[in-house]
């Protein structure tokens, strides 16, 4: 398999069940997806690969480059990744051995709903309070240094922490986890629910 | 590009296979998962610090399919790698000048 995109994302951020192997260029992580009959490409992270980053790696012969840049697409779409976390992808100027972070790359509200989601889903009863949420999401993201200055609301806290506590605060969104019905409220956080189960099914996030 | 290129000790790049890689003067690699075909993997320039494992240079240019942080070489696409066979795997090699950092 082929390395095409660079995601500024660890793999846990992808999937909660990893699998591991190792090649000749080292042990990995990795997970497989397969979207349609026509797409399967390989997540991976490899012990020599920079933290928090995640490969896409499509078949050698997958197809030409345009088959590649909407394998590519397809893939950014259906995992939900945020546009600024596309750090590479096959066609971009590159130096080996660097990769620089998108400048706007920050945690947005949208991604804040699903890291939430996503927390919960793997908690006991798959619920999380606020603090867990922020406790926990650091496994899934790495916090950038947009992320990391001070919030204006609450001082002495990363704004960040703030856009996780929207999502509890924030449940009136129509796009949100509690109008979806992927989640409910509870007193200081959330649960979710088995459409919230099933939708982080559906974007490979939780294996059946 | 001839490097520097690095490997990482792992369970396939033991210090045995650096002794036997310095002796050799090539580096092999066998058909990664879900490869095709036998191919040479490195990671670019050098070994991390106080990390062990193999640092090299190449005439061989490597494939252009990499990424900032993989380098691959083709048995059968890509010009100056070689094959070569032990029990009865097949193997890509490429002429390599190794430094050896995990003894």
């Amino acid at each position: 398999m082929t390395p095409e995109a660079i995601f500024w994302r660890p793999i846990h951020w992808f999937a909660s069940d990893l699998r591991q192997d190792d090649d000749d260029l080292d042990r990995f992580l990795y997970v497989t997806y397969e979207i349609g009959n026509w797409l399967r490409f390989d997540l991976r992270i490899y012990d020599g690969h920079p933290p928090g980053t995640t490969t896409l790696y499509l078949g050698y012969d997958f197809g030409n480059s345009a088959d590649v840049q909407h394998a590519i697409t397809r893939a950014v779409e259906e995992l939900h990744v945020p546009k600024p976390a596309v750090a590479w992808r096959r066609g971009m100027e590159f130096e080996y051995g660097t990769l620089s972070r998108d400048p706007n790359d920050r945690l947005r509200e949208p991604e804040a709903r699903l890291i939430a989601l996503k927390v919960a889903a793997l908690m006991p009863n798959r619920t999380a309070t606020t603090e867990q949420l922020i406790d926990q999401a650091v496994k899934l993201f790495t916090p950038s240094s947009l992320d990391l200055e001070l919030s204006r609301t609450r001082k002495r806290q990363p704004q960040w922490h703030q856009i996780m506590r929207n999502v509890i605060s924030h449940r009136n969104i129509p796009s949100g986890p509690f109008s979806q019905g992927l989640a409910v409220r509870t007193t200081d956080g959330l649960s979710v629910t088995d459409a919230g189960i099933q939708y982080l099914h559906n974007i490979g996030f939780i294996t059946p | 590009m001839p490097g520097p290129y690095h490997r990482l000790e792992s369970t396939t790049q033991t210090s045995a296979v650096a002794i036997e890689q310095v002796a050799n003067g090539e580096i092999w690699g066998r058909t990664p998962r879900g490869g095709m075909v036998p191919t040479v993997q490195a990671y670019p320039l050098t070994l991390p610090a106080a990390r062990r494992g193999i640092e090299f240079t190449t005439p061989i240019d490597p494939y252009p399919n990499g990424s900032p942080f993989e380098i691959r070489w083709y048995l059968g696409q890509t010009p100056g790698v070689q094959e070569r066979t032990r029990n009865n795997e097949t193997f890509a090699a490429i002429p390599a000048n190794i430094n050896n950092l995990q003894p």
